[in-house]
């Protein structure tokens, strides 16, 4: 994509016709001067674009994140049809809500991995209300992915991951795994974990907040 | 919740670890403090950055189904946040355009009055011509006005308003607003009986066309004033934008025919931004025929290509994202410029 557009983009436009009256106001109609510029927030011009309703955007973006949206939800469902069933409601969602992406609190990779996530608890929340949590076990077992380990080698900024996962004190690690991928609760955590709830939510907070610090480079990744 | 409480918590809201009510709770005290948003925001995305240690790739045909699920909410051929770019009438497009206008117009000094348009003519004078020039579409298009122009002048957009430009200015500033008001009626109470036998807007030629594009003169020539007068310029609202933009989008093969410019066989996808927006999949040459996602994408907010189209945007001063055939993007600009000749 290439942006055209005057060198300050500040600045204000302003009526150029310079037609002598009563002449027409076909002087403007000159070959356009555009210039390439520098290239605006890409996030910004695929929501821009999507919220036009240009279907193309959305085909782009599904291409570019649906590896780490299937990967989520497939992470906390176990399950690939429901899996598949959330990344379904992510694009329904991005197509029908583009303009709740808020630029400024994260990228667009970040906002929809957030989407999928939320989602994908959901889900798995309504399912344990339904079934006993032996049963869903049971086929998070089946279903498991086999090649995870090799997918996420293909990933550039995966082995940073791990390496601030590693670094994690276990305890911390467990409650946001547990938390993160299981879908519970900070209460059921603690209940898992026979810790007190305050601890488990400290936990949490503390272990994500070393995350968030140990991966503040990996901008290129969101 | 106090903030200590809250900052407790957002490690956890961070991860969905929260009951509906406590994320509820949460979020509501999020919207008023975005300072904690953005750290909420900051630890959401490192905890989605926990998935790249795992990503596995879905099956192939899960692409089609999720895009056509999410195509099949879209309304009326408009986005869903768009709604109200469906359809408006031709009288209450031309009603509001007007509106923005006269309230301008009882906000002129006589300073104002005399100050020089970008036609080099006066503001009274501009404000005549255009009196003028809609006596003509309602006298043309829906019998509401006994206007002639003078002979030999039918063709002459400028010159056959030269008689009434002379008389109006012979007078107070007030029989300009008045004559102005006077026709606007008269249109906009006529338009209502008449569109549906105007034609329909899908034909180009149609008068049911040519009289919806009288707003783009009304606009650009409001647009005139207000940078004459040293105001700020006004942006039409999101259902005039949404009806002048599908006008811009529907004149661009056929203009790009007449300007000389056509490129048979090629189709721009134009995707018009903000409110009023939309896609518009358009062929580059008289009656031929769109195909596929398109040869060259223009990206650009709706009412700068709309003012583009209007021609009160210099090409120059256009901010656009363009990607594909570049090489044509004057010739579709000029193309959608037909309504403004």
């Amino acid at each position: 994509v290439i942006h055209f557009g005057p060198d300050d983009e500040q600045a204000p436009v302003t009526q150029t016709l310079t037609a002598q009256w009563p002449a027409t106001v076909a002087a403007v109609s000159q070959p356009s001067a555009a210039q390439p510029r520098v290239t605006k927030s890409w996030d910004a011009t695929m929501v821009d674009r999507v919220a036009a309703g240009d279907e193309t955007a959305l085909a782009t973006l599904y291409d570019q994140h649906v590896g780490l949206l299937y990967s989520l939800a497939l992470r906390v469902t176990r399950d690939r049809t429901a899996a598949e069933d959330v990344v379904q409601e992510v694009f329904v969602h991005v197509w029908t809500h583009p303009l709740t992406f808020d630029e400024t609190r994260g990228s667009l990779r970040s906002w929809l991995g957030v989407i999928a996530h939320r989602r994908a608890v959901d889900r798995v929340r309504r399912e344990a209300a339904a079934r006993a949590r032996e049963e869903r076990d049971h086929r998070r077992t089946v279903t498991a992915p086999p090649d995870i380990a090799e997918a996420a080698a293909t990933l550039i900024t995966s082995e940073r991951v791990r390496e601030a996962v590693r670094r994690l004190p276990a305890d911390q690690r467990q409650a946001i795994e547990l938390a993160y991928f299981d879908g519970r609760t900070f209460r059921e955590v603690a209940a898992v974990l026979e810790i007190a709830e305050g601890t488990a939510k400290s936990r949490i907070r503390l272990g994500l907040s070393k995350l968030s610090d140990a991966l503040q480079g990996v901008t290129s990744w969101t | 919740m106090n903030r200590t409480e809250l900052e407790e918590l957002l490690g956890a809201y961070a991860l969905d670890a929260l009951e509906p009510d406590e994320r509820a709770d949460v979020e509501a005290v999020l919207a008023h403090e975005p300072d904690l948003a953005r750290k909420a925001a900051h630890l959401q995305t490192a905890a989605v950055l926990l998935a790249a240690d795992h990503t596995v790739e879905p099956a192939a045909s899960l692409r089609d189904s999720a895009i056509a699920s999410a195509l099949s909410v879209r309304v009326n051929g408009w986005h869903i946040d768009n709604p109200d770019g469906a359809s408006i009438s031709a009288a209450d497009l031309h009603q509001r355009q007007w509106d923005d206008l006269a309230e301008l117009l009882v906000t002129l000094s006589e300073a104002d009055w005399l100050a020089t348009t970008s036609y080099s003519c006066s503001v009274a004078e501009l404000m005549a011509h255009l009196s003028a020039s809609l006596e003509h579409t309602a006298h043309r298009y829906l019998d509401a006005s006994d206007f002639v122009p003078p002979p030999g002048t039918e063709d002459d957009h400028w010159a056959m308003t030269r008689p009434t430009i002379e008389r109006l200015l012979a007078g107070p500033r007030q029989a300009i607003i008045d004559a102005l008001v006077d026709v606007n009626d008269r249109i906009v109470a006529a338009l209502p009986a008449r569109e549906a036998a105007l034609g329909d807007i899908s034909d180009l030629t149609s008068a049911a066309v040519l009289v919806r594009a009288k707003v783009f003169e009304m606009w650009m020539h409001s647009d005139d004033v207000r940078r004459a007068t040293g105001r700020e310029f006004l942006d039409p609202d999101r259902d005039r934008l949404a009806a002048l933009c599908q006008l811009a989008a529907d004149a661009t093969p056929l203009g790009m025919t007449v300007t000389g410019g056509a490129a048979p066989g090629k189709t721009v996808r134009l995707v018009l931004t903000g409110p009023g927006g939309g896609t518009f999949v358009r062929p580059m040459a008289y009656r031929d025929r769109a195909s596929g996602d398109g040869d060259l994408l223009i990206v650009a907010t709706a009412v700068d290509f709309c003012r583009l189209a209007g021609k009160m945007l210099d090409p120059a001063d256009f901010i656009f994202d363009a990607e594909g055939a570049v090489e044509l993007i004057d010739a579709v600009f000029a193309g959608a410029s037909t309504f403004a000749e």
